[in-house]
């Protein structure tokens, strides 16, 4: 009997694991026709609140019009074809997995997966550096550093701000994001006493920190610590305020109950991409679509083949 | 779970010594007398600290928005300040009772799979005459599968739960994706799905337990009267073994409602009531995950996380004390029904073909969980070991090349300032508990119940006292101010465990000794404490378990940053564990450091719970053999 039953076990249990893995397998973007969900962030995420307050619709309504107003009967929730993801890293996840859903991620965090998504153009101009410096691509925020107004900054904090605006320092923001300095500063290596530069707050700043600018900085500097942790821009905030950092990292502006005790710094500018699976014929997106999407579920058609 | 008071062996006293001797015993039998009871204080302390202090954190959110508000409200909303939990508190039991129906039951099942009906061996047969291939089916057979499946499922307790929320995001969410009006998949039933498989462990274990508690002449006198053996398990042994089994299966609703990562990465995160299976939902844990990064440290928003935590911890509270109330009767000495004379005949008239299909479906939800554990398994393995090459675990660390030895370094001063702390603290709590207080006493009573209650509250609410309390404290986010929360976390199972280890020491050891003329702390330096050895081992080993699985309440507090060997050297710096390193991978992939890595990290946490869980079986096989 044993052996029977041994046979039955085993043979649902290969069933159901073939099942498993071949579920896991590629999702199926290229034959998608419309795009009928959408990923968004928690709302206390830097990226959540820059994109609400810049997507609007036809007569000039922002998603964050809607979503936050201050009198209860005015609001409104997005459309139950919406669903939160918790990281930038999630929402590629999700919307690879997803090839009926689009999302927005930092455009920094576009090229290094390429893929699984990809950005598509938003009122017909693409997410490129290029057309964020320019001003015709509509989603971009800016990258803040801030610290305590009261104390200023402190000297490495300086000298690190002085490398991120020195020629060298642009070259490097400029791959992904967009450099800000005017003029260009010249650098000197840091040759103060301290040691150690803590950075906390937006997980959107850090990729920039951690993938061009600390390694070229620790070159030049090879004596000091960076600390980069990333949790969120609300964080950034909070930690400036209570002394945990040297330098709080926030993707969006200053928030206003931090306005009279904190300053902000501009370190960049970065664009918001919306994304959708690799294969997804579509390559345009209107505001208005968006707006809509969020809001009402109207889907999306994709391009005709 | 609690043993009954009448076996706390604090009873009989030492015999007098000659009165020369007298002094210096007495003073070193009160230096540590007083010593247990400082630490038990400090315990006590930590525990009511921590409730209170949590109570005392939510009181302005309470106050701005209104206790009944804050209960019963539906809106959720940081830029308006309106905040209600209701329709998340409906999501988290709701969630809860998913998991239980179908985890809890394919648990319960493939326990009695384990005890009844799993082969012994693999009888596999090998015709050829290869001798390679021979010795290699030999060696197969030799293999005692029920031990094996046993251990297989307790790893499967020891896995990050953020590895389980990836295996949900791309096999089960995938799964379920065509049947979601949004074809999205996310929601009520995925979350559901993936608590189901992250309780199995528990309900299936300690229903095993419960199962093997039943004595032999329940099953054998069933045989006897002419039952089959599936008639036997389900009309006579299963009953016998309910309180245990419910108890299990509490333990596992317990696991459920503390779940946080894996959930997060499932459940959609919108406040929704759960109206629907795809409904994308927000349980009370991965409220305070997804607005924890932005909460700051002060204001409205921030009491009502803490508030939200208050709610998270009565309700662990009713759990835990809902195992209390099943029924007494039913826990015969080790937790089982004891039948009388009608019952027993009732019970074993009872015949019918109900039994012999139950024993297919136990057989079929096993076969169902191998499959599962087979497919989370191999998920990890195909899509990590690829990747996992000696540069990128043990190499120098850099920004361009990021490898997991700092990660390596931070999850070893983790453990060590963890255990350091809590070991020491934990064990003396426990031996005051059990050798020093009265027993039987409602004080340790009471205080049983809340450390329960403690060992039960999600780490991700430790995560916000830990902020709260030890980063300032530290003045700075730091491995140690991650550690410290840690000692929190596994300080009230490091006391249950090792009271229950020091309640299995027979009292009449304690009474042999004292015969001796040893003193009390002799006694218990000699001989309670080497007896109950192995099962203190056994706690620390699943504490530091405990330790490299955990992510939610180290994020933030010692940080989630890439960072350097060197700058790991010191655990006053920030650093990441292996843990939070993957989910660093996960939530930020950037150019170096992405889903590859992320896989090859959660191979290596694979390997690493592995070997964990290897010390633990050897622990307690040796005690076995000694027995």
């Amino acid at each position: 009997m044993n052996k029977k039953f041994l046979a039955i076990g085993i043979t649902a249990a290969v069933a159901v694991t073939m099942a498993g893995v071949m579920a896991g397998c590629a999702p199926d973007g290229a034959s998608v026709t419309q795009i009928t969900a959408a990923f968004t962030r928690p709302s206390t995420s830097g990226t959540y609140g820059a994109f609400n307050e810049l997507v609007e619709n036809s007569e000039g309504v922002t998603l964050d019009d809607l979503v936050n107003a201050d009198d209860p009967a005015d609001r409104v929730d997005f459309n139950a074809c919406v669903q939160t993801s918790n990281e930038t890293g999630t929402v590629i996840t999700d919307v690879y997995n997803t090839p009926n859903a689009l999302g927005y991620i930092s455009l920094g965090a576009v090229a290094a997966n390429s893929d699984k998504i990809k950005a598509v153009k938003v009122n017909g101009v693409e997410a490129t550096v290029a057309n964020i410096e320019a001003g015709t691509y509509a989603l971009s925020r800016p990258f803040n550093f801030v610290y305590k107004t009261e104390t200023g900054l402190g000297d490495l904090a300086q000298n690190f701000i002085d490398f991120i605006e020195s020629a060298d320092g642009q070259e490097l923001v400029n791959h992904d994001y967009i450099g800000v300095a005017d003029p260009v500063k010249d650098y000197t290596p840091y040759a103060g006493s301290e040691k150690t530069l803590t950075l906390t707050g937006s997980t959107s700043v850090q990729p920039l920190l951690n993938e061009y600018i600390i390694p070229a900085f620790l070159e030049l500097n090879p004596g000091i610590t960076i600390e980069c942790s990333g949790t969120g821009s609300g964080q950034g905030e909070t930690d400036t305020a209570g002394g945990l950092n040297d330098l709080g990292m926030i993707s969006r502006d200053l928030g206003s109950d931090y306005a009279a005790t904190l300053t902000a710094y501009t370190i960049a500018l970065d664009g918001i991409a919306v994304i959708v699976n690799k294969d997804v014929r579509l390559s345009n997106v209107t505001f208005d679509q968006l707006f809509d999407l969020y809001m009402e579920g109207t889907p999306i058609a994709c391009d005709v083949a | 779970m609690m043993r009954s008071a009448t076996m706390a062996p604090g009873g009989p006293e030492p015999a007098r010594r000659p009165k020369e001797g007298i002094n210096k015993t007495r003073l070193k039998d009160g230096a540590a007398k007083y010593l247990f009871f400082v630490c038990a204080s400090l315990s006590v302390l930590a525990v009511f600290g921590i409730i209170g202090y949590i109570l005392y954190a939510s009181i302005p959110a309470f106050q701005e928005v209104g206790f009944f508000k804050f209960l019963f409200g539906t809106q959720w909303n940081h830029a308006t300040d309106e905040y209600g939990v209701l329709p998340m508190i409906v999501s988290t039991l709701v969630v809860t009772l998913g998991s239980i129906l179908i985890g809890g039951t394919i648990g319960v099942f493939t326990a009695i799979f384990l005890v009844f009906w799993c082969p012994d061996k693999f009888h596999l047969k090998y015709a050829g005459k290869n001798k390679g291939w021979a010795k290699v089916v030999d060696r197969i057979n030799k293999i005692n599968l029920r031990t094996f499946f046993d251990q297989v499922i307790k790893l499967l307790a020891g896995i990050p739960s953020v590895i389980f929320g990836y295996f949900g995001v791309a096999v089960i969410v995938n799964m379920l994706r065509g049947a979601d009006p949004y074809l999205i998949g996310k929601g009520a039933l995925a979350s559901a799905l993936v608590l189901s498989i992250m309780i199995l462990p528990t309900v299936t274990s300690l229903s095993k337990n419960a199962l093997e508690a039943v004595p032999e002449h329940y099953y054998e006198g069933a045989l006897a009267l002419g039952n089959t053996k599936a008639q036997a398990v389900f009309n006579v042994v299963f009953p016998a073994a309910r309180s245990g089994i419910i108890s299990a299966l509490i333990l596992g609703i317990g696991r459920s409602v503390g779940e946080t990562m894996a959930v997060a990465m499932v459940s959609g995160g919108r406040v929704y009531f759960p109206d629907s299976l795809f409904r994308p939902i927000r349980t009370l844990t991965t409220n305070i995950a997804l607005e924890f990064a932005d909460a700051g440290r002060t204001g409205t928003l921030f009491s009502a996380l803490f508030a939200t935590g208050f709610v998270l911890l009565v309700l662990v509270l009713i759990i835990n004390l809902s195992i209390n109330l099943v029924p007494k009767e039913f826990k015969g000495k080790r937790g089982n029904k004891v039948l009388k004379g009608e019952q027993v005949k009732a019970v074993y008239r009872k015949q019918g073909i109900i039994p012999e299909i139950l024993k297919y479906v136990a057989i079929v939800f096993a076969a169902f969980v191998v499959a599962v554990l087979a497919a989370l398994i191999l998920f990890i393995l195909i899509n990590g070991v690829p990747h996992l090459k000696w540069d990128f675990i043990f190499g120098p660390s850099s920004y361009q090349h990021p490898s997991l030895l700092p990660a390596f370094i931070s999850t070893g001063y983790t453990i060590l300032i963890t255990l350091a702390i809590a070991l020491p603290l934990g064990i003396c709590s426990a031996i005051f508990l059990v050798e020093y207080a009265k027993p039987g006493s409602k004080v340790v009573k009471v205080l049983r119940t809340f450390i329960d209650t403690l060992a039960g509250v999600p780490s991700i609410v430790f995560g916000l006292f830990g902020t709260l309390l030890f980063v300032p404290m530290t003045g700075h986010y730091s491995v140690l101010a991650g550690a410290l929360t840690m000692v929190l976390v596994v300080l009230p199972t490091i006391i249950r465990s090792t009271e229950e280890a020091l309640l299995a020491v027979p009292v009449s050891l304690r009474e042999a000794s004292y015969g001796l003329g040893a003193s009390k702390v002799r006694t218990i330096f000699k001989v309670v404490l080497p007896s109950a050895f192995p099962g203190i081992a056994t706690a620390s080993v699943l504490a530091i378990g405990r330790i490299v699985g955990e992510s939610a309440a180290l994020i933030y507090t010692s940080g989630m940053l890439l960072t350097t060997v060197n700058a790991a050297a010191n655990p006053l710096n920030m650093g990441s564990t292996l843990t939070v390193f993957l989910y660093m991978c996960w939530a930020e992939p950037t150019r170096y450091l992405g889903y590859d890595q992320a896989y090859a990290t959660a191979v290596v946490l694979l390997i690493i719970t592995t070997l964990l869980n290897f010390i633990v079986y050897l622990i307690q096989r040796r005690v076995k053999k000694k027995n």
